[in-house]
C-alpha cells in the first residue's frame, strides 16, 4: 500500500514541514497524514469498500489529495475527472467505471446533476467537512490494501474517441517513484509549482514529489501571472508544467519583474518543447531544465533528460532527447515485425516494467492490443542511441497533442459527421505557435454550410481543446484504396 | 494507387465568409486607444465596449460562441477553453503595454471585469505620469 505508506513515513519524518499548498491553505505532513486518515474513515463509514470506484471532479486543491489518499488507504479506487469534458463524457466514464460516488467542487458538481452515482459531495459542503472528521459513525478498522490492490483508474483518450481508464496498483506508482527519484535525486528543501492539473496521467509527477516529502504547490487551473506569483510566494526551487505554458510564461509581463531566482529546475513534458522556446527559457531562467516523457498506460514518466544533457544557454538547441529509462523500466525500439531493432534504428518505443498498467479497465481487447510479446506499445515512434538516450522522431498514431492534452482525430469526426450538411471529414494536427498544434478539420460538406455553422455545431460535443480551430472545405477526402484516410496529404 | 488530388473550395461565398468575417475585427484591435471606430469613422460606445469581446472572438473563431455570452457571465464556467483565457490576457497586455498581475487576476473574471480593468489602466496611462 504504497500511496498509505509514503503518508505514514513522511508523518513520521518530516512532521512539521508543508505538504500541500493551494489558493485557500497549506498543510504540513502531519495535518495531511491526520486529514487523510479522517477522511478515510468517514469515507469507510459511509460504506465505500476496497475496490470501489469513487471519481473527484475538481480544480487543483489539497482537498483532491487529500481524497486520492484517502481512498487509496482503504482500498477503494480514485476515478479524476477532466473538468473541461462535456456533460456526455463525464457521464460515460462514470458508469463505464461504475463509480459509486461523485466528489468535487460545487461549482463543477452543479454542471454535472444526474450522475448515476449512490453519494455526491461537494468539497465546500458540511457533509464533506463532517467527513473530514472522520463522518459520525463508530470507527472500524482500515483494511489492508496490498501493493497489487488497484488504486485509480486514469482516463486517456482513445483512437475509437472514447475515454479509456487506465487501471495502474500501488505497485505502479512505486516502482516509478522510486525509479524516478533515484534518477531525478531531488533534495528534501525542494518546493515543486505544479501547473498540471491533477486529473491528468502527469498527476504521478506530482505524486511522485510527494513521494520525496517535497513540498507541492497546487495551481487552481494554469494562469502565468499567478504560476509565476506562487513561484515567488513559495521560493519555488522546481516547477511542473507543459512547454505551451512555458511559452505562456515567458510571455507575460510579469516575468520580467518576478524574482525566480530560487528556481532550480524546470520539469517539462507531455509535447516536444519548441527550440526556441527552451532557448528563451535557458537564457532568461538560467535554472536546470528536466524533460519528462511518460504515458499513462505505462505508469507516467518513465524516461528523463537531466539538466546536465541540456544545451547550455545559448547553445544550438534542435531537437532534444527524451533522456534515458529510470531505473526498475525497460525501453526497447521494435521494428515492423516487432523484433528488437540496433540502436540508431528507427522502431516503435515500448516499454515493459512493473510502473506498466494492469490494463485498460473491463476492455481486454484494447490492452491486448497495445501489448506485444509483454512490451506496451507508446505509439511514438524514435530511436535509442549507443549511450541509451531515447530520440523522439514521430507519432505513429494520428495522435494529436494539444498543449499536453491528446486529441484524437477520430473522435472529432465523429462529432463533424453529427452535422446533417457534413457528408465527410478528417482532422489532422497542426502547428500552432500557442498550442504547439491544434486540430484542424477538413470537410466535405453540402452547399450552404459554413465554418461558423460547424465550429459552434461541435463546440457541444467536445471539450473546448479538442475543438478545431479552423475548417477547411474540400470536394473528397484523400483516401487509399482500402479506405484509409491520407492524412499526410492533408498537412501538406 | 490512384490517390485523389486534394482540392480545396473558394469559391463559395458562404462557406468563406466566417474566415472574411474573422479578418475583420483583427485590423480594428491593433489601435488599442479605448476607441474604435466603426467602418463609416464613426466611434461609439457598442464598439468601444466589445474590444475584449472581439479578442475573444479572435482568439476563440467563434463569433456566435462568444456573441452569446453576457457581459456577466464567468468566463471560467463558459466553456471556453482555458487556453484562451490565457491568450485573452496575454493579448490585453501586449495590445495595451499594460502588465496584469496575479492580484488583478482575481478580479477578472467576466467580459464586463476585462473592460473595465482595460479601461481603468488605459486611462491611468494616458494620464501625465501615468503607469
Amino acid at each position: 500500500m504504497w500511496l498509505t505508506q509514503l503518508v505514514e513515513r513522511n508523518r513520521q519524518c518530516y512532521p512539521d514541514r508543508t505538504a500541500v499548498v493551494d489558493d485557500r491553505r497549506s498543510v504540513t505532513w502531519a495535518q495531511f497524514h491526520d486529514r487523510t486518515l479522517r477522511l478515510a474513515h468517514g469515507l469507510d463509514g459511509l460504506g465505500i469498500r476496497p475496490g470501489d470506484r469513487v471519481a473527484v471532479l475538481s480544480l487543483d486543491r489539497t482537498e483532491v489529495l487529500e481524497t486520492y489518499f484517502a481512498l487509496a488507504r482503504i482500498g477503494a479506487l480514485f476515478v479524476p475527472l477532466n473538468h473541461s469534458l462535456t456533460p456526455d463524457e463525464v457521464d460515460g466514464i462514470v458508469r463505464r467505471t461504475g463509480a459509486v460516488a461523485v466528489i468535487g467542487e460545487a461549482a463543477l458538481l452543479a454542471r454535472h446533476p444526474q450522475l448515476p452515482v449512490r453519494l455526491r459531495f461537494a468539497f465546500e459542503s458540511e457533509e464533506f467537512t463532517a467527513l473530514g472528521h472522520g463522518g459520525d459513525g463508530p470507527r472500524r478498522e482500515l483494511p489492508e490494501v496490498s501493493d497489487d490492490a488497484f488504486a485509480a483508474i486514469l482516463h486517456t483518450s482513445a483512437t475509437t474517441g472514447q475515454a479509456k481508464g487506465v487501471t495502474v496498483d500501488h505497485a505502479s506508482f512505486r516502482a516509478i517513484a522510486l525509479g524516478w527519484l533515484a534518477v531525478a535525486r531531488p533534495t528534501e528543501d525542494m518546493v515543486l509549482v505544479n501547473c498540471c492539473p491533477l486529473y491528468h496521467g502527469s498527476m504521478v509527477v506530482t505524486i511522485t514529489y510527494l513521494a520525496a516529502g517535497a513540498t507541492v504547490v497546487l495551481m487552481p487551473g494554469f494562469k502565468p501571472q499567478t504560476a509565476l506569483a506562487a513561484i515567488a510566494a513559495n521560493r519555488a526551487t522546481h516547477v511542473w508544467l507543459v512547454p505551451q505554458m512555458l511559452r505562456f510564461l515567458l510571455q507575460a509581463r510579469a516575468f520580467a519583474s518576478t524574482d525566480l531566482s530560487t528556481l532550480r529546475e524546470v520539469l517539462y513534458g507531455a509535447a516536444p518543447m519548441p527550440p526556441e522556446v527552451y532557448a528563451e527559457a535557458a537564457g532568461r531562467l538560467g535554472c536546470g531544465f528536466r524533460q519528462v516523457y511518460g504515458m499513462t498506460e505505462v505508469g507516467g514518466p518513465f524516461v528523463t533528460l537531466g539538466p546536465e544533457e541540456h544545451p547550455a544557454p545559448g547553445e544550438a538547441t534542435g531537437t532534444i532527447p527524451a533522456g534515458r529509462v529510470i531505473p526498475g523500466m525497460s525501453v526497447r525500439a521494435l521494428g515492423p515485425a516487432d523484433e528488437r531493432l540496433e540502436p540508431g534504428q528507427v522502431g516503435e518505443i515500448c516499454v515493459r516494467g512493473p510502473g506498466v498498467m494492469r490494463g485498460y479497465w473491463q476492455d481486454g481487447a484494447a490492452s491486448e492490443e497495445i501489448t506485444v510479446n509483454g512490451w506496451t506499445r507508446t505509439g511514438d515512434l524514435g530511436l535509442i542511441d549507443r549511450e541509451g538516450r531515447i530520440h523522439l522522431v514521430d507519432r505513429r498514431k494520428d495522435l494529436i497533442i494539444r498543449a499536453g492534452q491528446n486529441v484524437y482525430p477520430t473522435e472529432v469526426e465523429r462529432a463533424l459527421r453529427t452535422h446533417p450538411g457534413v457528408r465527410d471529414a478528417a482532422v489532422v494536427g497542426v502547428p500552432d505557435q500557442d498550442y504547439g498544434e491544434v486540430p484542424l478539420a477538413y470537410v466535405v460538406a453540402e452547399d450552404g454550410v459554413a465554418e461558423a455553422e460547424l465550429l459552434l455545431h461541435v463546440a457541444g460535443q467536445l471539450a473546448p481543446y479538442k475543438r478545431p480551430r479552423r475548417v477547411e472545405f474540400i470536394d473528397q477526402v484523400p483516401r487509399n484504396p482500402a479506405g484509409k484516410v491520407l492524412k499526410r496529404l492533408l498537412r501538406t | 494507387m490512384d490517390v485523389p488530388s486534394l482540392r480545396r473550395r473558394t469559391g463559395d461565398v458562404t462557406k468563406n465568409s466566417a474566415r472574411a468575417w474573422r479578418a475583420a475585427p483583427v485590423r480594428r484591435l491593433y489601435t488599442y486607444d479605448g476607441h474604435t471606430d466603426d467602418s463609416h469613422g464613426h466611434r461609439s460606445e457598442r464598439t468601444r465596449m466589445s474590444t475584449v469581446r472581439e479578442m475573444l472572438v479572435e482568439l476563440t473563431g467563434m463569433p456566435e460562441f462568444a456573441d452569446g455570452i453576457s457581459d456577466d457571465t464567468d468566463l471560467n464556467a463558459s466553456g471556453i477553453d482555458s487556453g484562451d483565457l490565457v491568450r485573452l490576457v496575454l493579448l490585453i497586455e501586449q495590445r495595451t503595454g499594460v502588465e496584469v498581475t496575479a492580484e488583478d487576476m482575481d478580479g477578472l473574471a467576466t467580459i464586463a471585469d476585462y473592460e473595465r480593468f482595460v479601461k481603468e489602466r488605459n486611462g491611468a496611462a494616458q494620464q501625465p505620469g501615468g503607469a
